[in-house]
C-alpha cells in the first residue's frame, strides 16, 4: 500500500475501529446462538456479509479518493449491519429457545419436563425476563443497546447453557410423551369396547323384554 | 350409490385422520412445531435484510411490529404453564 491510501486510511481509523468493535461482539453473539440452532443464525450471519461488502466498497473509495461523504455513508451502514447482526442473533436465539419450550410444553407436557427437568421453572423465569428485557428495548430506543448489552453479557450464555441441558433429555421426554399417549388410547379403546358391550347388552335386554 | 370422486374424497378424509393419529401416537406434531417455529424465526428476521440487500432499509417501526410476533410463544407459554 502507498504512503498516500494509507493517510486517506487514517481519517476513517475511528469508523473502522467501531465497526470492528461491532463485528467482533456479533461474532460473539452468533457463537452462542449457534449452540441453540445453526438455521436461526442465518439472517444475522447475512447481516454481517452485507457489512462486509459494504467495508470493502468503503476501501474502495478510500483507495480511489472518492467522495467523503459517500465513504462516510458506507462506513455507518456497515456499522449498522454489524449492530443489526448483534441484535438479531441474541433474539433468534431467545426466540428459538422460547418456541421450542413452548412446543415442548404443549406436545410433551408440562408434567413429563417436571419429571425429566425439575429445574425447569427457574429456567422459565429466567427465559421470561430475558424475553421482558427485549421486549423493553423496543419501548426505551435510547437505552436498547445497554440492555441487549446486559443480556449478551449475563442472560444470553447461562440460557443457552440451560437449554442444551433441557435439548440432551429431549429424547427421553418424547418416550414419555409417547408412552403416556398409546397408554391414554389404549384406555379410550377399552373404553369405548366397554361402552359397545353395555350398549348392545342393554339392546338384548330391552328385545327379550318389549320384544 | 356415491359417486366415485365422493368416495375417492371420503377415502382421502379417513387416510388424513389415520396419518394424524399415527403422528399423535409418535409425537411427530413436536418436531413439526419446531420446524415451523424455526421457520417463522428466519423468515421473521430475514425479512429486514432481504429489503437491506436492495439498498432499502425497514423502519425501525416496521421491524418492531415483526419483532413482537415471537412474544406471542412466551405469551401461550405462560398461559400454559398457569393452565
Amino acid at each position: 500500500m502507498s504512503l498516500p491510501a494509507a493517510a486517506n486510511l487514517e481519517a476513517y481509523r475511528d469508523a473502522l475501529g467501531s465497526i470492528l468493535t461491532e463485528w467482533n461482539q456479533a461474532e460473539r453473539d452468533i457463537k452462542i446462538a449457534e449452540q441453540v440452532s445453526m438455521r436461526v443464525v442465518e439472517p444475522s450471519i447475512k447481516e454481517l456479509r452485507y457489512a462486509g461488502r459494504r467495508v470493502t466498497e468503503a476501501l474502495r473509495l478510500i483507495l480511489s479518493d472518492g467522495a467523503d461523504a459517500d465513504i462516510i455513508k458506507l462506513l455507518n451502514d456497515a456499522d449498522f449491519d454489524c449492530h443489526r447482526a448483534r441484535h438479531d442473533a441474541v433474539d433468534a436465539a431467545t426466540s428459538r429457545i422460547a418456541s421450542v419450550i413452548r412446543a415442548m410444553v404443549e406436545s410433551i407436557g408440562y408434567d413429563t419436563m417436571m419429571r425429566v427437568y425439575p429445574e425447569f421453572p427457574k429456567f422459565y423465569h429466567s427465559l421470561r425476563r430475558t424475553r421482558r428485557k427485549i421486549v423493553d428495548s423496543r419501548e426505551d430506543r435510547d437505552n436498547r443497546d445497554a440492555i441487549y448489552e446486559s443480556i449478551e453479557d449475563v442472560d444470553l450464555k447461562t440460557l443457552v447453557s440451560d437449554f442444551e441441558d433441557i435439548v440432551e433429555s429431549e429424547q427421553m421426554m418424547i418416550k414419555m410423551a409417547r408412552r403416556e399417549r398409546w397408554s391414554k388410547s389404549i384406555v379410550i379403546f377399552v373404553g369405548i369396547i366397554e361402552i359397545g358391550v353395555i350398549v348392545v347388552g342393554l339392546i338384548e335386554i330391552g328385545l327379550h323384554k318389549f320384544g | 350409490m356415491r359417486p366415485m370422486a365422493e368416495r375417492i374424497r371420503a377415502k382421502e378424509g379417513e387416510m388424513k385422520t389415520i396419518r394424524q393419529f399415527v403422528d399423535w401416537l409418535r409425537v411427530s406434531d413436536y418436531e413439526q412445531a419446531k420446524r415451523q417455529g424455526d421457520a417463522d424465526i428466519v423468515s421473521r428476521l430475514s425479512r429486514g435484510n432481504t429489503l437491506s440487500q436492495n439498498g432499502d432499509v425497514l423502519t425501525e417501526d416496521d421491524l418492531q411490529t415483526m419483532s413482537k410476533t415471537a412474544d406471542k410463544d412466551m405469551a401461550r407459554l405462560e398461559k400454559l404453564i398457569r393452565a
